[in-house]
């Protein structure tokens, strides 16, 4: 772990601990939660950078910035997509931003549009 | 043979058919390519077979650009140049480096990457690569890993190849010396340092070469063909300090030499975790047990990419994360003392193992991203002579190096790219450093180059926008040559020992025809 690292996770965590008994857990529905839960992103980090990476999303997109308006939007997004499940659906469709140039660069993860907007919704139902 | 030139009489006079002025990779090269041939080649080496703080202080310069390495010890004054010091790495310039692009301003050559294609082969010999041989593929079988399986529309990985395999590169001082000396019609002299080029009235011809000795005295050397093959800081600054014929400095009449001085840019760019550790061995190039394989991946943007982003050549590599990669020697704390940092190399020589292939490397779930890239050729960044004169009496150099907003751009978009794809593959996700993604042309303390120098007698069809045409000869001056990464119009992503001896094996070739 290098100075910068250490920094970013220690000034996490410092933040963490006051705010920790403010966060505002909404359990998902049963749909909500693959929507809501951006593969990769969630096996290389943690439910940290999900929310952090939620929070500065909806800052950048304000229009997008509520529980209704993420969800259907990728629920439109999965829908053109093929696999067995949900979850499927959305894990293709993040392959197919990449692929098409659909990205975008958030505290300097670049990041498929789709997978962007699930950190958005995580970011809404555990504020 | 050889002659230490300091035993010479003073005002003695040497005379040959084909004169190197500088005894490094292109010199020795060129000079291995005339061994045995009935014409004469003299080679004239600066400093001697030892490295000496009194000829390094020769290459003391002034800094008037942006931070950089002292020359005094970047560069090494001495039988084999800089091979003495050098890590051995070696790729082919790309066919996009010699196009002209119109998105980098500057770009093109008067030949192209075919043109050097035979040469290249040669060179591999010359610098004893495991192979002539650059697709990834048939490296896939021949060391640990395969490529990654990237869209080749848009990306490809570009391989390099070390210099002695898996042991230590070739330093053409050591590894050739024997060679030079035996050869009967090539008669070096060391303790040789031109001072001056003398030309014709017009400047349109070099009559001959003033080599001086720190005593004052002086020989004369005469050949109808001279080839200087120093580095491009030197080589320019010869150039400009020659000027009892034309008071701007020889083949300078239109103020290109000099201009356009280049490194390439090497420096720590974004990061990749992947969900589950992992080895990358294409690419890493660092095995478990601190070795290196003899050929190593790097991903680069192909030219449709580079062409529709506007994006100079550049490519990533991976590294273990935290792992400087440069071993330190950075622009502030890069040793003064020359010497210091072959004693590093020697260490470095004598530890690597040479039986190469199939090594283990450390599984990771992050990897620093390195990115190597050209610069953006810029006339402001360049070599010109200092107030201040070296014990020899010749004008010091004033390097001014710059860098560009296009320069720090390129590296942002080929990284944001390079995230793309990686998420595309579902390897992982990429994170630019904090450095990157400011949209400004700053750039942070850990930058480094590959103390590789370019340009400053560069290469072009017309003498208003370069210093030699597509033969190396000094536009307007018939009989003078260069041979030296200062002919390079753009610098590529390459380390540039390749192409510098491939272009001297070419540059062999035309005067061979010339002679002969």
């Amino acid at each position: 772990m290098d100075r910068r690292q250490f920094l970013e996770l220690g000034g996490t965590s410092a933040l963490a601990l006051p705010l920790a008994g403010s966060i505002a857990w909404i359990e998902p529905t049963d749909e909500q939660r693959p929507l809501a839960r951006p593969d990769m992103l969630t096996r290389v980090g943690d439910h940290g950078l999900t929310r952090r990476l939620g929070r500065r999303y909806r800052r950048v997109f304000p229009e997008e910035n509520d529980t209704a308006t993420l969800t259907g939007i990728l629920r439109r997004s999965a829908a053109g997509e093929e696999g067995p499940d949900l979850s499927t659906k959305l894990t293709a469709r993040v392959r197919r931003d990449f692929a098409e140039g659909r990205t975008l660069n958030l505290d300097g993860w670049v990041l498929a549009r789709t997978e962007a907007r699930q950190c958005g919704l995580f970011s809404v139902l555990h504020s | 043979m050889h002659t230490d030139a300091r035993t010479l009489d003073d005002g003695r006079l040497i005379d040959g058919d084909l004169c190197i002025v500088g005894a490094g990779a292109a010199g020795i090269s060129m000079a291995l390519d005339w061994a045995d041939r009935s014409e004469r080649v003299i080679l004239l080496e600066g400093g001697g077979f030892e490295v000496s703080s009194e000829m390094q202080a020769l290459y003391e310069n002034a800094n008037s650009g942006r931070e950089y390495y002292p020359l005094e010890s970047a560069r090494l004054h001495f039988f084999g140049g800089t091979t003495g010091h050098w890590g051995g790495l070696c790729t082919p310039f790309d066919p996009i480096d010699f196009a002209e692009r119109d998105w980098v301003p500057h770009s093109g050559w008067p030949i192209g990457r075919e043109d050097l294609a035979p040469y290249y082969r040669d060179a591999a010999g010359v610098l004893r690569l495991p192979s002539p041989n650059w697709d990834p593929n048939y490296w896939a079988n021949r060391r640990s890993g395969a490529p990654l399986a990237v869209d080749e529309d848009r990306w490809r990985t570009k391989m390099w190849q070390w210099s002695g395999g898996a042991g230590p590169p070739v330093r053409f001082g050591s590894d050739y010396r024997t060679e030079i000396e035996q050869a009967d019609n090539i008669h070096l002299f060391t303790h040789a340092n031109v001072c001056n080029i003398v030309a014709n009235e017009s400047g349109s011809r070099v009559e001959e070469l003033t080599v001086r000795h720190f005593n004052g005295d002086e020989q004369t050397v005469r050949a109808p063909h001279i080839v200087l093959a120093c580095g491009a800081v030197q080589n320019a600054r010869l150039m400009l300090a020659s000027n009892d014929q034309v008071p701007v400095g020889l083949g300078n009449e239109h103020d290109q030499v000099g201009r356009h001085f280049m490194e390439h840019v090497e420096i720590d760019s974004a990061r990749l975790v992947v969900p589950e550790a992992q080895s990358l061995p294409f690419y890493q190039l660092s095995s478990d047990d601190g070795q290196s394989s003899p050929a190593w991946g790097l991903l680069q943007p192909t030219r449709h990419v580079q062409e529709k982003r506007k994006t100079l050549n550049g490519a990533v590599r991976f590294n273990r994360e935290a792992v400087k990669s440069n071993d330190a020697f950075t622009f502030d704390d890069f040793p003064e003392d020359a010497r210091k940092i072959l004693a590093f190399i020697e260490k470095s020589d004598a530890e690597s193992d040479s039986t190469g292939a199939n090594r283990s490397f450390p599984e990771l779930t992050r990897f620093q991203l390195n990115t190597r890239m050209e610069q953006a050729p810029d006339p402001a960044s360049r070599v010109t002579l200092s107030e201040e004169t070296d014990a020899l009496g010749v004008p010091r150099a004033d390097l001014h190096w710059t860098l560009s907003e296009q320069d720090k751009r390129s590296i942002r978009v080929i990284n944001e790219a390079v995230g793309q794809e990686l998420g595309r593959i579902g390897l992982g996700r990429v994170q630019l450093m904090r450095w990157l993604r400011a949209d400004d042309a700053s750039w942070p303390d850990f930058l480094t180059g590959g103390w590789h120098h370019m340009g400053t007698l560069r290469m072009a069809e017309r003498p208003e926008n370069g210093v030699v045409d597509e033969n190396c000869r000094v536009h307007g001056v018939d009989n003078l040559y260069v041979a030296s990464s200062a002919v390079f119009s753009t610098g590529s992503c390459a380390n540039p020992t390749l192409t510098i001896v491939a272009l001297s094996l070419r540059l062999s070739d035309h005067l061979k025809g010339i002679v002969g």
